[in-house]
């Protein structure tokens, strides 16, 4: 070694170099992380916030503020709230039981049985995610309604009953609940299918080799080794059906039928008078409240599912249950379900959209067939005005969605720090939100910010990109996890910036990934009620929001039409997202 | 020219006050043209130091110069990509959305832009340079573990840095790949004369690759040297443990030596003549080690120095020779012994261990406990 004084002597070399705390990747991390907490962290304090406070003036945050404990007294002691909670159990623990036994027979008949026409059946299970929940409401409302519901007219002439209502009425929470569930098979089912195939089937090889039957090995092995992403699974469905506004308020309400997510909106969005929004944000913080506690348990599941080793290296095909003389009772209820859940819906809507007017479905009404509706609604100004909202909509949500998803998740996989897991917890906050809360406190916030952007199309554009941020931060970071750090490495030590490293390395091996994942927020977006409705004022109407609003105008065949047009749209969409998502795997 | 010169260099992975420093205090310098090798167990910090250096890991503290010019000193670092360096990684690191040509043209496009001809002719050269010009148009992905590890290679140099950095490169391979690319390396880095830091916990690689070496432990260089001296005279048990096989015997001094010259060390086989290089003090307890090849069986006289009668308690047939084990009094003595010698468990045998293969070290703290 060197003599240590003669080194300490030499000249200082001149030092190029940057302190340290000045480097691009941490002004990136902090950026980053700075963009999630406004996102996030934001209208979640304005929230909490207003719920305490007398907002008939509006929202406060200097002094002297109208701290007031009255919002959560209007909103607990009334008789009233524990109706509503119990149609909220009532419709909530309802619609998840009809999904999951629906969705789970239905993907174990196309998984694990002999079923033939396996195919199609899957295809058709999932095509109804291409349906927009609040169209598929207004179809249903359009089938059962006790007045002039097609198939109620039809029972009625075909039993010969003397009435001019029922013998159904689809403003009651039974119908809510059971269409509720139809609505979130597709989803449900995906998820259930989804983990069946990852399931190493030499677990189930193991229990045969042991001497148990086919159908013992899947009581005893597959369905235990389901559990935690089925319990996943009704945690993420759960949050959907307690924060949704398309059925409560498309078939709730004609029924006078309220939960608590309508409540919300109602008290921002009253028919008379000013919101009550502080009364709005009391409810906003039960129902956060009430979504946070299944992620509790979620948590937990997640956390004891490192147990279960279900996804491992390659699997030959799961040995198949043989159905023997089952086999057409399975084909009836499958296909049977689906014509009921897919193709009777459309079918309906199809035909109100070409009938002048709404009445009873029969073979004299087909001559009866017009385009008027597609023709007035394609000639109408608000139609061009929300096509192109929506189209705004849906892809600055998914871009600006996805660029913060896959910043935060760069951060979350790369960075080494104590507080990397909170980042990641920041990230999935949003996924837990219920939307109406989302939307409320995106509302708050921008009525407090002097920014332009109340009222208009970027309200909802923020709103919506909050929300998928933790759907979009789930599909980066596994992305990024499976892209070798030296990959990143071998970059930066050819002389490649940050910048550079991150458009020619990391981008282009991320594509797939960040491509399914603007798909899937671009579809979600375009669909989504809830957000528009809360958020809307008349200027920045979408598609949905149109559609709702044609319906309560009682424009039914402008409404089937309209909702046809996007049902068309997103239907496509969806099916070229699951052909390019399936070729990937 | 001194082309890397660290200093005084620490790191730390963990903030606590329990967290060991993976790199501490390590200093030593790379000249201009010299292959220099970290080497190691896992976990030694040999890994970390070649990262702080490249720029990938940021030191807790210490100075790094590159060529004369600091890009470590306190507070100030350079970053990774304005370093005048090239990498190559264990596990290749190719980008598999490029193709070979794509891959290796990579530096020579992002930092100061190259012109376009040149690019071309720059990255053939490269590419011939590794054998790989056949392959410029493949994808990376479609070329087998050697051939990416040498586009790596290729990508490493193509810049002409002035330093050289290689992160067990050869781990990866299979064992008749890596002698054939050991060999490659050594010559393409003797062509180029570029100062090479060579990170491995694999002693034949370090020592047949090597101008010098710097075995470390526990964040720590614990001996520098040429391969010959780190083999031949390792200062402790665990140099002479991890860089090739030997025989450990524990004795004490039997009197006072002077700094050169033979000493005698009474141990549990007899008295041991040895050499040393320091002086001794009398009840001294010291280690003997002898490498298992030093070691011969006696076929001479019985008066021979250092000769010792015992019991063979293994044989292992490896091919080239055969591995015994000998039971001398309370000692197992390693001995190589060639390949057609067929001695058997239980055959009384006599050897020698010649003098000047005795090699002495001073009795260090013992070794903290393996949990297996």
């Amino acid at each position: 070694m060197a003599a240590p004084a003669a080194v300490a002597q030499r000249a200082a070399p001149p030092l190029r170099g940057r302190r340290r705390w000045l480097n691009g990747r941490r002004v990136f991390v902090v950026v980053t992380l700075a963009v999630l907490l406004y996102l996030v962290l934001g209208p979640l304090l304005v929230l909490v916030l207003g719920s305490f406070q007398d907002t008939t003036l509006g929202l406060v945050i200097q002094p002297p503020v109208p701290w007031t404990l009255q919002n959560y007294a209007d909103a607990l002691f009334t008789s009233a709230l524990y109706q509503v909670l119990l149609t909220t159990l009532l419709f909530t623990v309802g619609s998840l039981a009809f999904a999951f036994v629906v969705s789970f027979a239905l993907s174990m008949l196309i998984e694990r049985t002999d079923l033939p026409l396996k195919n199609l059946m899957f295809l058709l299970v999932v095509a109804p995610s291409g349906i927009p929940t609040v169209i598929l409401a207004i179809s249903w409302s359009l089938m059962v309604n006790p007045t002039n519901g097609v198939l109620n007219v039809f029972l009625r002439d075909v039993l010969g009953l003397g009435s001019t209502t029922g013998p159904f009425n689809v403003y009651t929470v039974p119908w809510m609940t059971i269409v509720q569930g139809m609505a979130l098979v597709p989803m449900t089912f995906l998820l259930i299918t989804a983990s069946l195939r990852g399931m190493s089937n030499v677990l189930e090889e193991a229990g045969r080799a042991s001497g148990a039957t086919t159908w013992t090995v899947l009581r005893t092995v597959t369905v235990p080794l389901l559990k935690p992403s089925i319990v996943g699974a009704l945690v993420y469905q759960f949050v959907t059906v307690v924060s949704v506004l398309d059925i409560p308020l498309v078939i709730g309400r004609p029924g006078g039928v309220s939960v608590l997510s309508t409540r919300i909106y109602d008290a921002s969005n009253p028919v008379t008078g000013l919101p009550n929004n502080g009364l709005a944000s009391a409810y906003g913080v039960l129902l956060l409240l009430v979504s946070l506690a299944p992620l509790y348990v979620y948590n937990r599941i997640v956390r004891q599912s490192g147990a279960y080793v279900t996804v491992t290296g390659k699997s030959r095909a799961p040995r198949l249950l043989r159905l023997g003389r089952w086999k057409p009772v399975a084909l009836v209820l499958g296909f049977g379900y689906v014509a009921v859940s897919f193709v009777l819906p459309g079918v309906v809507l199809l035909w109100a959209s070409t009938q002048p007017y709404l009445g009873a479905l029969t073979w004299e009404s087909l001559g009866n067939t017009t385009f008027a509706a597609y023709r007035a609604i394609f000639g109408d100004q608000v139609f061009h005005r929300g096509l192109l909202n929506t189209l705004l909509l849906g892809v600055c949500a998914s871009v600006i969605a996805m660029a913060v998803s896959t910043a935060v998740s760069w951060i979350i996989v790369r960075v080494r720090s104590r507080y990397t897991p909170l980042v990641d917890l920041l990230a999935f906050m949003p996924h837990a939100f219920p939307g109406v809360v989302i939307g409320l406190a995106t509302l708050f916030v921008y009525l407090l910010l002097p920014l332009p952007v109340y009222g208009t199309i970027w309200i909802i554009v923020l709103a919506m990109a909050t929300q998928f941020v933790g759907l979009g931060t789930r599909l980066t970071t596994g992305g990024i996890a499976q892209i070798q750090v030296g990959l990143e490495e071998a970059s930066l030590m050819a002389g490649g910036s940050g910048w550079q490293t991150t458009r020619r390395v990391l981008l282009p091996l991320l594509r797939p990934v960040i491509l399914n994942g603007l798909l899937v927020v671009f579809l979600s977006s375009i669909q989504n009620l809830t957000l528009p409705l809360m958020l809307g004022t008349g200027d920045n109407v979408v598609m949905s929001t149109l559609i709702y609003n044609r319906w309560f105008a009682g424009d039914g065949p402008g409404t089937a039409a309209l909702g046809v047009v996007l049902t068309v749209a997103t239907l496509a969409m969806t099916l070229f997202l699951r052909r390019s998502s399936d070729a990937r795997v | 020219m001194t082309a890397i010169r660290v200093k005084g260099l620490f790191h730390r992975y963990g903030t606590g006050p329990h967290d060991r420093p993976s790199v501490d205090n390590v200093s030593f310098e790379v000249e201009d043209g010299e292959f220099y090798t970290l080497l190691g167990p896992s976990g030694c910090g040999k890994t970390t130091t070649l990262r702080c250096v490249a720029g990938l890991e940021d030191p807790t503290d210490g100075v790094i110069e590159l060529g004369g010019e600091t890009v470590v000193q306190g507070r100030f670092v350079v970053p990774a990509n304005k370093r005048d360096i090239g990498l190559v990684f264990q596990d290749y690191a190719v980008w598999p959305h490029m193709t070979v040509f794509e891959n290796v043209a990579y530096p020579l496009r992002v930092g100061r832009a190259t012109p376009r001809a040149q690019i071309r002719s720059r990255v053939e050269e490269a590419l011939t340079l590794v054998g790989l010009e056949r392959f410029a148009a493949r994808r990376a992905t479609q070329l087998s573990g050697g051939q990416q590890q040498r586009l790596s290679l290729a990508r490493a140099l193509v810049r002409q840095p002035k330093v050289l950095l290689l992160d067990e490169p050869l781990s990866n391979l299979d064992a008749k790949l890596r002698e054939q690319m050991r060999a490659e390396l050594r010559s393409i880095q003797r062509r180029l004369r570029i100062a090479t830091l060579f990170v491995t916990h694999d002693q034949v690689e370090a020592l047949s690759m090597s101008n010098r070496i710097a075995v470390m432990r526990e964040g720590r260089i614990v001996q520098e040297g040429t391969p010959r001296e780190i083999y031949q005279s390792p200062n402790s048990e665990f140099v002479a443990r991890f860089v090739g096989v030997a025989t450990f015997v524990h004795g004490t001094v039997a009197q006072d030596t002077g700094a050169q010259g033979e000493a005698v060390v009474d141990t549990s086989m007899g008295p041991l003549r040895t050499t040393t290089h320091r002086p001794l003090r009398a009840a001294e307890a010291v280690t003997v080690v002898v490498r298992p090849e030093d070691a011969r069986f006696a076929t001479g006289a019985a008066q021979d120095v250092n000769r010792f009668e015992g019991q063979v308690d293994a044989a292992y047939f490896i091919g080239d020779a055969v591995d015994y084990r000998v039971r001398v009094g309370d000692e197992v003595v390693r001995v190589r012994g060639d390949g057609r010698t067929e001695l058997r468990r239980g055959d009384r045998v006599a050897i020698t261990l010649p003098v000047p293969a005795c090699t002495l070290l001073r009795d260090e703290e013992p070794e903290p406990v393996q949990v297996i």
